[in-house]
């Protein structure tokens, strides 16, 4: 059955089993990006009602996983790409945006951040997935539901233009 | 990478990219790493990739919600039968072939507009449902001449009905308004002969207040099925047949359904009328363990203008 057949209480029981089985799959997802728990709940709200409104669009009831996790994923990026551009407004906030990040270079984070947001889809989500979230190669291919030499090979070239990008910086600093 | 490998440049920084970034793997690469403490090129990739991994990696296995998972779950649930429950009350998706989507689009944002506007309108001069999230009634026990349509509701209801028509290429065989649903029904092909239309104001009384009121504009001769939500939180399916002569025949069948199960009938009724304009007829009663339903059909007839 696709979206455009299915009447709303299959679609109403199709998002309430991906919440009961993939909640934590989600937030850690959104939390992987953000560090902040509060704003990875929203987000997995947010991509919960996405998936209701354009249920009429997806066209496989069965890749409503990785259709959530991408709608996560992508919006977590926004948020922090936003976040990044407040922090440039709001100099005072910088400061304990980096202490709230923490690690060794606090204001590399937001550059790769914004890396991220310029990388294609597919090798975006490959390599927040490995990178931030911590999942295995497998674990991401079927998640997206590719094979995992598909993983490795966007892992790859993620990886390698987040190094260009890298270099790039520490040519410039 | 396989233990047996040649150590060239290419394939370790090939590995280093495809590693997990653990302490594990880190050991298992032991090889890379005694030819990366000789290699500056190699050496310098592993020091990227480690200050990639510094400033990108993982969260801390620990990290939940702030008030746990369980409650976030719950919230997730709670959210989505909100959701779910507000689309079913207010905004019912018109069954509508998919090469008119765009055309509805349009037409959809007119009739809203229009349903606002004519029950805005209308409402000073009759007794209306009083929707507050679905759960307050109404007692206001309407009397006929109330529910009865004003020479002014009628032109009113025309000339909406002319301008929804004229969006949909002339295909619109029935249109639908009311304080909380807006609904049309398309032909499959531009009805030619829709001079003639047919008003119907639907009416439900639970115990003598009325719970849901809407009208009904179906051009005379054409089959309208429709839902209309009702303030106990239940919604009203009809289908609703008419003939094209003098004195038209209603056919009506409505179910009562419950709000999150439109699978499951509460009660039905089925009967069939003849209308005379000015008639508010009483269609039935569906007598539920919640209470009793009344439907009341107020009938009118105007004529349309000539499709162009």
């Amino acid at each position: 059955m696709n979206g455009r057949e299915a009447p709303d209480i299959y679609w109403k029981s199709l998002l309430a089993e991906q919440i009961a089985r993939h909640s934590r799959l989600f937030f850690r997802l959104a939390y992987g990006v953000l560090r902040d728990a509060h704003a990875a709940e929203d987000v997995c709200q947010q991509a919960l009602l996405k998936a209701w409104q354009q249920r009429d669009s997806i066209r496989d009831a069965g890749a409503l996983r990785p259709w959530i996790a991408r709608v996560v994923v992508n919006e977590s990026l926004r948020i922090a790409r936003r976040r990044k551009t407040e922090q440039k407004v709001h100099a005072d906030c910088r400061q304990q945006a980096e202490m709230h990040h923490g690690g060794p270079e606090p204001l590399l984070r937001p550059v790769v951040e914004e890396a991220l947001t310029q990388l294609a889809e597919p090798v975006r989500l490959v390599v927040v997935l490995r990178t931030m979230n911590g999942l295995k190669g497998n674990e991401v291919a079927d998640l997206l539901g590719c094979s995992a030499s598909e993983v490795s090979r966007r892992l790859h070239e993620g990886l390698s233009r987040l190094r260009e990008l890298l270099i790039d910086v520490q040519v410039e600093a | 990478m396989m233990p047996h490998e040649p150590l060239t440049c290419d394939a370790i920084q090939t590995a280093l990219l495809e590693t997990d970034w653990d302490q594990g793997q880190r050991d298992r690469f032991a090889r890379i790493l005694a030819h990366a403490a000789d290699c500056p090129a190699c050496r310098k990739a592993l020091a990227d990739y480690d200050r990639l991994r510094a400033t990108i990696g993982m969260p801390s296995e620990s990290a939940e919600p702030a008030l746990g998972w369980d409650a976030f779950q719950h919230r997730l649930a709670d959210y989505l039968e909100e959701t779910a429950a507000q689309t079913a009350a207010w905004q019912p998706r018109p069954r509508i072939l998919p090469f008119l989507r765009i055309a509805a689009l349009a037409a959809s944002v007119a009739l809203a507009a229009i349903g606002w506007g004519l029950y805005a309108r209308s409402a000073g001069s009759r007794p209306v449902a009083t929707v507050s999230g679905m759960t307050t009634e109404t007692p206001t026990n309407p009397s006929s001449a109330n529910l009865r349509f004003t020479d002014q509701e009628i032109a009113q209801q025309v000339r909406a009905f002319d301008q929804v028509s004229a969006s949909f290429d002339e295909r619109a065989s029935w249109m639908l308004t009311g304080e909380h649903t807006s609904d049309v029904g398309l032909a499959p092909a531009p009805l030619t002969m829709r001079t003639r239309l047919l008003l119907l104001r639907l009416t439900v009384l639970k115990n003598d207040a009325i719970v849901s009121n809407a009208d009904l504009v179906v051009v005379a001769g054409q089959t309208a099925e429709l839902t209309v939500p009702i303030t106990s939180g239940h919604n009203l399916r009809y289908h609703i047949g008419t003939t094209a002569g003098d004195n038209p025949r209603l056919s009506l069948w409505a179910e009562l359904l419950k709000l999150n199960q439109p699978s499951e009938a509460l009660a039905a009724i089925a009967t069939s009328l003849q209308a005379r304009p000015g008639d508010v007829l009483n269609a039935g009663q569906m007598v539920t363990s919640a209470g009793e339903y009344q439907i009341k059909i107020a009938f009118s007839r105007a004529s349309s203008a000539e499709p162009k």
